[in-house]
């Protein structure tokens, strides 16, 4: 579904990603892995064709997205309602009065059928339907997450691409969201930082170091036996007693 | 210093505020001919950055403080008509949401503060960074944008008393020496954070 | 055009009356009956209070200062008096009987564009204003007290310099997150 080769991205004349290359098959769940200031939140965007690559190519579908590409309206419109990309701060992407416009947002927008009751399923999904009528900007920074995941999901998109989703969710939240993927048929590229809760978000880990470079690729068991996992913080011994637990499995 | 409601007569209020609303919708297209999609949210930006340096405390030598106003730095960077627009949408939703200024007085307090301030500001430093050195400029652009809203102020209050009885009571011979002297001081505040902000900035480019 | 809208009108309508009557008798009349809604109607004392409150340090010097200059010049500052004091409690009450009443997101909201200004607006001020808030709160809690003038101009200027970037930033972020959700797509 998606094809980047050579990647490399620059903030003015400082690196930020550097020959990233990877491919994403349709209905795959990745996970991003990386310091911070990897470039995580910027492949992200990269990949919702906000920012474009200064070298290299990105394919969505076998088409190449570049500012020229986008410039065809109705391409973009296709493009942009497939892909949803939650910001790592969801404050941001909030800007309707109330929780409903908010969550409406998009539907109405792309013109899609049945807009009730596609936001009162996804409300009900995440509990907001009490919020449905509160004005977005007197949310709690968990709740104005839920909005945002909301706004993504009611869309349907074809990718879904979430950065650090679970930052100011709940416990209960995140195992929904957990949940929630492994259910839907959607791809998805989640950026995340604690490899346990990454290890219910995806099977494939891709992990960017902080020379901004792919360094691994490839299933969470083989990462797990790597040198990387203990040069990342974690522990393979802490890591077992977690997955034994296994919390997200229930 | 902003004027509270019941001060102005509509004599003065009514044409300032069409003359008002017209500059903010021409000031609305002039930036979004320049940044087109990046518009409402830099405006948005502006607005939340000059209400945040308006609650700052500005240390002056000698041991006071005063609020900062933020009008000179952001028509410095971000261009005069930003500034305008920008301090302008902080006026009215200080008078609508937050009850502080008035509704009467908005388009005299944003036309002092948000046009004049910016423009003053914006030629000073234009003028004099040439001539001086940029931190000096700086300064007296943030100095001076205070001192000319003020005398605005000064002036738009003292007239009252020639326009309709009932409303401010002072003439011009109160008004500007009462409401100068005072803002001096918040010109040198507004000074010195145009100055600071300037600083980062500058820092913040050689950094990159 | 909703209730929120029309609630503003009322309100400007309302002020711009108020601004060309000189009549004690409707000001205070006027006074009156908004005063007496918000106590007995509404039981919102408090409202009333902080909203005179606002306005009355102010209305205070201004009289005073008036009353002392007129009767340096033998006028009679009375009915003048009364009337400007009446009249800035008449506006500011009537600004109070809006915010009570209405939305004031919804009312500024005569078009989208509008509406999306304020809603970006206010919500970057609110979260800047918390921003701000625990600054302070960091100011206190790492710094000795009684800092030099050196450390509080370093201190501002950080603090400053963080609002500017956040606010460059946030811009930027915004940009791109509205052209993801399509806002930008018109047809
Ligand atoms: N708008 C920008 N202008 C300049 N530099 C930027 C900008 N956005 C990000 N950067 C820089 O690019 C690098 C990568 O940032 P990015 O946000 O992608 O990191 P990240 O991996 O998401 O980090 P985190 O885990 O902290 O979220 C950082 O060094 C950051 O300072
Ligand atoms: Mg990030």
């Amino acid at each position: 579904m998606i094809e980047l080769s050579h990647i490399d991205f620059y903030f003015d004349k400082r690196p930020v990603l550097l020959d990233i290359s990877f491919n994403i098959e349709e209905g795959e769940k990745a996970v991003l892995l990386g310091p911070n200031g990897s470039g995580k939140s910027t492949l992200l965007k990269l990949i919702a064709g906000l920012l474009f690559p200064k070298r290299g190519k990105y394919l969505f579908n076998g088409k190449e997205i570049s500012k020229k590409r986008l410039k065809d309206k109705k391409f973009e419109r296709a493009f942009r309602k497939d892909v949803q990309l939650m910001f790592q701060e969801p404050d941001i992407m909030l800007f309707n009065p109330s929780v409903y416009e908010e969550i409406s947002y998009g539907p109405l927008r792309f013109g899609m059928d049945n807009i009730k009751e596609r936001v009162l399923k996804v409300a009900d999904f995440w509990g907001i339907n009490g919020l449905l009528k509160r004005p977005v900007y007197l949310l709690s920074g968990g709740e104005k997450a839920k909005v945002a995941l909301a706004s993504l999901l009611v869309m349907e998109p074809r990718l879904l691409l979430l950065d650090e989703p679970t930052a100011y969710l709940d416990m209960k939240s995140t195992k929904s969201l957990c949940k929630l993927l492994k259910k839907e048929r959607f791809t998805t590229l989640v950026a995340m930082h604690d490899v346990h809760i990454a290890r219910y978000f995806g099977e494939r880990f891709i992990v960017l170091s902080k020379e901004h470079r792919i360094v691994f690729d490839g299933p969470f068991d083989r990462f797990k036996e790597s040198s990387l996992f203990e040069e990342f913080g974690f522990f393979k011994e802490e890591s077992e007693a977690c997955l034994k637990g296994g919390p997200y499995e229930r | 210093m902003h004027i509270p409601d019941g001060m102005i007569s509509p004599k003065m209020y009514i044409p300032l505020h069409v003359v008002n609303a017209g500059l903010l919708v021409y000031g609305f297209k002039r930036i979004k001919n320049k940044i087109d999609e990046k518009t409402l949210p830099y405006i948005a930006s502006c607005a939340a950055l000059s209400f945040v340096l308006m609650l700052l405390q500005v240390p002056l030598p000698g041991g006071t403080s005063v609020h900062g106003v933020g009008v000179a730095p952001i028509a410095i960077i971000f261009g005069p008509w930003m500034g305008f627009v920008a301090i302008s949408l902080v006026l009215l939703i200080q008078a609508i949401f937050l009850g502080v200024g008035g509704i009467t007085s908005f388009p005299v307090n944003a036309l002092c503060i948000g046009f004049l301030g910016s423009f003053t500001s914006y030629y000073i430093y234009l003028f004099l960074r040439n001539l001086l050195k940029d931190k000096v400029a700086m300064f007296l652009a943030g100095f001076f944008a205070i001192l000319v809203a003020a005398l605005f102020i000064a002036i738009s209050l003292g007239i009252q008393p020639m326009l309709s009885p009932y409303y401010f009571p002072f003439g011009l011979k109160t008004t500007i020496p009462v409401l100068l002297v005072p803002h001096i001081f918040v010109g040198i505040g507004e000074g010195i954070l145009t100055v600071l902000i300037y600083e980062f900035v500058k820092k913040g480019i050689k950094n990159e | 055009m909703n209730r929120d809208n029309l609630m503003l009108i009322l309100l400007f309508l309302c002020i711009i009356i108020l601004s060309f009557i000189n009549n004690i008798a409707f000001l205070f009349g006027y006074f009156l009956s908004i005063t007496v809604f918000f106590l007995i109607i509404r039981g919102r004392v408090g409202t009333l209070i902080s909203g005179i409150l606002r306005v009355l340090p102010f209305l205070v010097v201004l009289s005073f200062a008036f009353y002392i200059s007129s009767l340096l010049s033998k006028g009679h500052p009375y009915r003048y008096l009364v009337i400007l004091n009446l009249r800035v409690f008449d506006m500011v009450l009537s600004l109070m009987f809006f915010r009570e009443f209405a939305n004031p997101l919804r009312a500024l909201s005569f078009s989208s564009t509008l509406t999306y200004i304020f809603i970006l607006s206010y919500s970057q001020i609110k979260t800047f204003t918390e921003l701000y808030y625990d600054f302070s709160l960091v100011m206190r809690s790492r710094m000795v007290l009684d800092t030099s003038y050196k450390d509080r101009i370093l201190f501002l200027r950080k603090m400053a310099g963080y609002f500017f970037k956040k606010a460059i930033a946030r811009a930027e972020d915004t940009a791109m997150a509205m052209k993801a959700r399509g806002f930008f797509l018109y047809d």
